[in-house]
């Protein structure tokens, strides 16, 4: 079977979770939901960037924020804060970067044929949070707030909103090989 | 789901290597030699509570020079033995054995732990709303 059949039928059972090591322990990573995302945004809320060696420091003695954002990750709440204190850092940034990946659709557009089109000009304004992304979802699937927010994870979401049949509204991208470019590209030379 | 211990052959693998090489460092406090190891998120934590308030500095021995006697003994001892055990033993040591036992300890923090912590951050950011 192909990569992407094998990403679908995973996504769709649920089977796409992923393992990570924190103490010599492993867990299981399941892929998140836009309830799991808005989470583990409350509890890295007060962390700022760094950007000098006093900020570092600061960030690497104080990240009960990140150990927070990985339980809240894996498990949904802060249950598991005491047992990934254990690990190392690197390993924390492991989990939340494991997380993150599980987020984008990037590896699945690179193995399936999904269609693609040109916008026919109309612009459009919104999706800039989180909750204008529920919004679309919710008007674009037909779900409920519930379903949208906390029962699908947000990726099957984003392929569901991507893949659903709809009528082009501008024009479609027509895949062409290479042999086909070159022999229109002879024609056209005749 | 979770909380299973691994017996897989590679991290028996990783774990002999830890602690062979890469995982372990020898340091000279006073007269005793103590062995570090990669510090724990729980442990660093410790080691935030007990140096304080950091003053700005071009490099973390500066920081650490700058820190109190006194917490930079306890977040030893943290690095060390993980509680305050070792406070008193230590104490006894000279300031420099101290900051660079310190600095030994911390070194096992990855240097690209920042720049990761600086992107997570800036991804989830950007992900729950999109900046002005």
């Amino acid at each position: 079977m192909s990569k992407g059949s094998g990403y679908v039928s995973r996504a769709m059972t649920g089977g796409d979770s992923q393992p990570i090591v924190v103490n010599e322990k492993y867990y299981m990573i399941p892929s998140p939901t836009i309830e799991t995302i808005a989470k583990v945004g409350e509890a890295l809320c007060d962390e700022q960037e760094s950007k000098d060696v006093r900020g570092i420091l600061y960030n690497i003695l104080h990240a009960e924020a990140y150990v927070k954002a990985l339980s809240r990750m894996i498990i949904g709440d802060d249950s598991l804060v005491d047992a990934l204190l254990e690990g190392t850092t690197d390993e924390i940034l492991n989990g939340l970067e494991t997380g993150l990946s599980m987020l984008s659709i990037d590896i699945w557009e690179k193995v399936i044929g999904f269609d693609r089109e040109r916008s026919a000009g109309g612009e459009t304004a919104g999706n800039a949070t989180l909750l204008g992304q529920v919004a679309t979802f919710m008007e674009n699937l037909h779900l409920t707030y519930n379903e949208a927010y906390r029962e699908i994870p947000f990726r099957n979401l984003l392929v569901m909103q991507k893949d659903k049949l709809h009528t082009v509204t501008g024009t479609k991208i027509k895949k062409i090989s290479g042999k086909e470019m070159a022999s229109r590209r002879m024609k056209k030379g005749e | 789901m979770c909380g299973r211990i691994l017996t897989h052959p590679f991290l028996i693998m990783k774990r002999f290597l830890d602690s062979s090489s890469f995982g372990m460092e020898t340091i000279n406090v006073g007269s005793e030699v103590y062995v570090v190891t990669a510090p724990t998120v729980g442990r660093l934590i410790k080691v935030g509570e007990a140096l304080g308030e950091l003053d700005e500095a071009s490099d973390i021995m500066t920081i650490l020079q700058m820190v109190d006697r006194e917490n930079k003994v306890k977040a030893l001892s943290f690095l060390i033995a993980g509680d305050e055990s070792l406070v008193n033993t230590l104490s006894g040591a000279e300031e420099k054995e101290i900051d660079k036992g310190l600095a030994t300890a911390l070194g096992f923090v990855n240097i690209s732990t920042a720049p990761r912590m600086n992107a997570i951050i800036k991804n989830v950011s950007n992900l729950i709303s999109r900046p002005v």
